[in-house]
């Protein structure tokens, strides 16, 4: 042991001041260099996964959006086209409501019309069938020249404008 | 013709004790002394690690930033490269984190010296002394780990670190049990019914256990012995190559050289990394 210390030198004082040595520089390095920059390293990393995490998040969410804006849009397509078909049947049946509406009034007005002329027509032959009457009187009293009493002269009358009718 | 011999062997003698002697020595000479210490020159080189590490720190620490530039993009690089390594060894970042400060600044600490031996003036500046009656040259720097001292301090300091790191992660009574495993022994009243085997198993592994106190040991003496044995081979080489012819030639050396010292720290490293994690794991089976 002895004969091994000699060759090499060991001494406890250099070995002591070698662990000295490493000591102080263990402890500078660990102190000022490595510890804040590992801190830093694993914050940045941290980081950058959480900011991953959020990007991935922003494009669901977008991704999400999108789907909804899209659902939205048929929708509101749909709704429209709906209206559309609404709106036309309505307008279709208010057409049809409105030529039949119109086509009574005219029925009414060609009923009323006809009504009228038959009144009319009635009146027309009554009056003419009067002054036919008078027309009738006035030619037999010229053609007989000689009044009849006036119930033989009516009855005469009626007779003839039956037998003209 | 023997007479003729012996007076030329004679006079060369007479002119080397004239001339300088310059060889490699084993051990570290002695520079100066303060007080009682006396400062050898690994130790100067030592101090100069130290001073240049402990600058680097204070400049990399003094401006961290969360978007790295420059030095500590690089600096960021090699200690993410280490944690990676480390992770292989440990597969496990907690444990990695606890032990990578220690390790890595060993690295640190082991590379720098190891280079800093090779620099042109470390072993060719110094000053003549007469040691036994013969002027030797006494270089003011040598390479801080082309020293037993330091390698030994270092090897002590790791294996000696890793088994209060063991203590410190399982417990006292966990890791006493590594070496004297009483645990076994304790076992074989209580499960000897059940598997018959292990009245030879147990005691062998108690045996075990007490090897590997002797392996403590042994790490402490290969640690520093690698170290210590490469780098000074390293100096010893450097020296002869540049005997033989001082010019261009010792280049190709000189990068093996480096390469060496890169390889031998890394080494160191690592085998204190393996030591600090096989003392954090509790006995298997």
């Amino acid at each position: 042991m002895n004969d091994f210390i000699n060759t090499f030198h060991v001494d406890w004082k250099l070995l002591i001041a070698q662990l000295v040595n490493f000591g102080i520089v263990l402890f500078v390095v660990w102190r000022f260099a490595l510890k804040p920059l590992l801190k830093n390293m694993t914050q940045r990393t941290k980081e950058i996964e959480k900011s991953l995490e959020d990007a991935k998040k922003i494009e669901r969410e977008l991704s999400d959006t999108e789907r909804i804006k899209a659902e939205r849009l048929l929708e509101a397509k749909k709704d429209a086209q709906v209206i559309i078909e609404q709106a036309s049947a309505q307008a279709e049946k208010i057409r049809t409501e409105k030529v039949q509406q119109t086509k009574a009034e005219v029925q009414e007005i060609v009923d009323k019309t006809k009504v009228q002329i038959a009144a009319e027509k009635e009146k027309m032959i009554a009056d003419a069938r009067k002054e036919l009457g008078s027309l009738v009187i006035a030619a037999t009293e010229k053609v007989i020249a000689k009044k009849l009493d006036s119930s033989a002269d009516r009855e005469l009358i009626d007779h003839t404008v039956h037998s003209v009718k | 013709m023997a007479a003729l011999a012996e007076t030329t062997q004679n006079t060369n003698s007479n002119q080397a004790t004239q001339e300088v002697t310059h060889e490699v020595t084993l051990f570290a000479e002695p520079v100066f002394s303060i007080g009682k210490f006396t400062v050898t020159n690994t130790l100067l080189n030592s101090w100069i690690v130290v001073v240049i590490l402990c600058i680097l720190a204070v400049i990399i620490g003094r401006k961290i930033n969360k978007v790295p530039k420059k030095l500590q993009n690089a600096v960021e690089i090699i200690v993410e490269g280490a944690l990676k390594l480390a992770d292989s060894v440990t597969n496990d970042r907690k444990k990695t984190l606890k032990i990578f400060p220690m390790v890595f600044i060993l690295f640190l600490f082991i590379l720098l010296n190891n280079w800093l031996g090779l620099i042109p003036g470390v072993g060719s500046i110094g000053y003549t002394t007469m040691q036994e009656g013969v002027k030797t040259f006494v270089p003011y720097f040598r390479g801080g780990t082309a020293d037993f001292n330091t390698t030994l301090a270092l090897a002590l300091l790791a294996v000696v670190g890793s088994n209060l790191f063991g203590i410190l992660m399982i417990g006292g009574w966990n890791y006493l049990n590594k070496f004297v495993n009483l645990k076994a022994l304790a076992a074989i009243p209580r499960k000897i019914m059940k598997e018959p085997a292990i009245i030879f198993v147990n005691p062998i592994k108690f045996f075990v256990g007490l090897i590997e106190i002797i392996g403590e040991v042994a790490k402490v003496a290969s640690l520093s012995f690698r170290l210590f044995g490469n780098i000074f081979a390293g100096e010893v080489l450097l020296t002869s190559i540049a005997v033989i012819f001082a010019f261009v030639l010792p280049i190709p050396f000189m990068f093996l050289e480096l390469i060496v010292g890169i390889i031998q720290a890394l080494i160191f490293a690592m085998l204190t990394l393996v030591y600090f994690t096989v003392a954090s794991t509790a006995e298997e089976h």
